[in-house]
């Protein structure tokens, strides 16, 4: 009987469905693309204004925010969903000063990027797994147009 | 005093004088105010020091802290050589078991994402990384909410 | 085979990792086991981040440079012999990546300024000792807190010779090896980072004073 490893018959039977459960289980990494959505979000105690530039915030991500910050009051001015894939860096942008830059740095993270007025402002990594899982990635600032208020961009996974 | 005096005091202090120039700064600081008073203020500086640092914990989670460190470990050698069970047989046996194993690994990988609960939020943060402070920022999150804020504050 | 040569028993339950001395789990370790790693860098990540922070300060930069430490420390394994605590051997490893990221960023070349007055004897030379202990009567979290308001006002050069000298123990002729200078630059440096440190508090009292 020959000594050498073994490249039996019953092999014929095993290898093909290693190979394919292979490719089942690398599916995901080979074909990754995100779905994300970018929320610009207003905080302010002021009553809505009628001019129609904002709508409500849909309820679940309303109350994660009013339970967080201060604000009596959260507007959505601007929705925008997305799709980020290996090798792009889409850029949306949120309103007339602020962009926001995405990228997939690996099968972990997401890095985004927030560019104020043309320049880059800030640099944040967001773990894809929590995003996965309902995380919210927040970046926020006070509002320059109005003393005491605040600006919100909201990112998160839009649920199917 | 010159600098190199002020200098000798302190080696003096740090105990890194040769006994003969330590006798020596002993005798100035015993006779001498300003070579008192700076002995003074060089262990106050030495007593404030020694009660430590501030810890900083790690600004991510243990197991996204460690999945940066444990892609880029190399495989290492082991010192032990694999004792095999049924030596003499092992390839009989590796005809069946090894197909067989490699399958329902590639099962496993596959199928236990979907299979395992989500976990609590205190074991899976969601580790917001700020690699670089282009303006000043504060980050903060909230467990029970889910998020993760990056406060930027324009200067 | 003699004891000492055996291969340890692998560890097989999570709560055998946690319980394990930290020799123990280099042992598994130097055999290739990633999980007594882990639960090593779980153990000293904090302490091992904390003084690569204290020295860049930059948190970027310090996780970074603390992974880093991570991944040599697992090549380097095998020179681990317990000579010293695991925790002192990992610290050592972090220090010196940061100090040659310093390097690199030719951050350990007293500023201009600063090197002038280094040559000179500093302007805290010449400045009256400070004779009360302003820190006295707080409590050891606040000290800490001022020292690290201080230690953040310094130069990396400044900094880093009172961190290698003050918190890690190192004699001036290690901290002279180490940062790649003479011992009298140590003596210099060390003089003026604690005179400076200590205007630095006597500043910082005065600025919280109602």
């Amino acid at each position: 009987m020959s000594r050498v490893f073994p490249w039996s018959p019953h092999l014929a039977v095993w290898w093909p469905v290693a190979c394919l459960l292979a490719c089942l289980a690398s599916a995901p990494a080979l074909c990754m693309e995100l779905k994300l959505r970018s929320q610009l979000i207003w905080g302010t105690n002021d009553p809505k204004p009628g001019d129609g530039k904002c709508a409500d915030v849909e309820p679940a991500i309303r109350e994660r925010l009013s339970r967080v910050f201060k604000w009596e009051n959260y507007y959505l001015v601007k929705s925008v969903d997305f799709t980020v894939t290996p090798g792009e860096t889409p850029r949306v942008r949120m309103s007339e000063k602020c962009e926001l830059e995405f990228k997939l740095v690996d099968d972990f993270t997401l890095e985004i990027k927030l560019f104020g007025e043309g320049k880059l402002a800030k640099t944040v990594r967001q773990s894809l797994q929590a995003l996965r899982q309902g995380e919210l990635a927040v970046l926020a600032g006070d509002s320059k147009e109005k003393f005491g208020d605040a600006w919100f961009v909201v990112i998160s996974q839009p649920r199917k | 005093m010159t600098l190199e005096t002020q200098l000798k005091l302190q080696a003096w202090l740090d105990g890194e004088l040769p006994a003969a120039d330590a006798r020596e700064v002993l005798r100035l600081v015993e006779r001498d105010q300003d070579a008192a008073a700076l002995a003074r203020e060089l262990k106050l500086t030495r007593q404030w020091l020694a009660a430590g640092e501030t810890l900083r914990p790690v600004p991510e989670s243990r197991e996204f802290y460690w999945a940066q460190i444990a892609r880029h470990l190399p495989p290492r050698e082991s010192a032990t050589p694999a004792v095999g069970l049924f030596a003499s047989d092992w390839r009989r046996w590796l005809a069946w078991l090894a197909p067989a194993a490699a399958a329902l690994v590639l099962l496993g990988v596959w199928l236990l994402p979907r299979l395992a609960p989500p976990q609590s939020a205190a074991a899976r943060a969601p580790e917001i990384e700020t690699p670089g402070d282009e303006l000043g920022t504060f980050t903060f999150r909230s467990d029970t909410e889910q998020m993760t804020v990056v406060w930027v504050n324009a200067r | 085979m003699p004891a000492a040569d055996r291969p340890s028993k692998p560890m097989s339950h999570a709560s055998e990792y946690s319980d394990a001395s930290d020799e123990s789990l280099v042992r598994q370790a130097q055999q290739g086991d990633t999980r007594a790693f882990e639960e090593l860098v779980f153990r000293h990540r904090d302490k091992v981040y904390s003084r690569a922070f204290s020295m860049m300060r930059n948190e970027t930069e310090a996780l970074e440079l603390s992974q880093e430490a991570w991944i040599k420390a697992w090549q380097r394994l095998e020179q681990f012999q317990g000579e010293s605590s695991f925790a002192t051997w990992i610290t050592r490893i972090v220090i010196n990546i940061c100090l040659d990221a310093m390097r690199r960023n030719k951050r350990l070349h007293a500023e201009s300024i600063e090197q002038l007055a280094e040559e000179s004897g500093g302007v805290e030379r010449l400045l009256p000792p400070t004779q009360v202990d302003m820190l006295a009567g707080l409590e050891r979290a606040e000290l800490r807190a001022r020292i690290e308001a201080g230690l953040a006002q310094l130069s990396h050069a400044h900094r880093t010779v009172l961190i290698l000298h003050e918190f890690e123990g190192l004699e001036y002729k290690e901290c002279a090896k180490r940062m790649g200078c003479s011992i009298g630059t140590i003596m210099s440096r060390l003089f003026y980072a604690r005179r400076r440190l200590a205007a630095l508090l006597a500043d910082l009292k005065e600025a919280r004073k109602p």
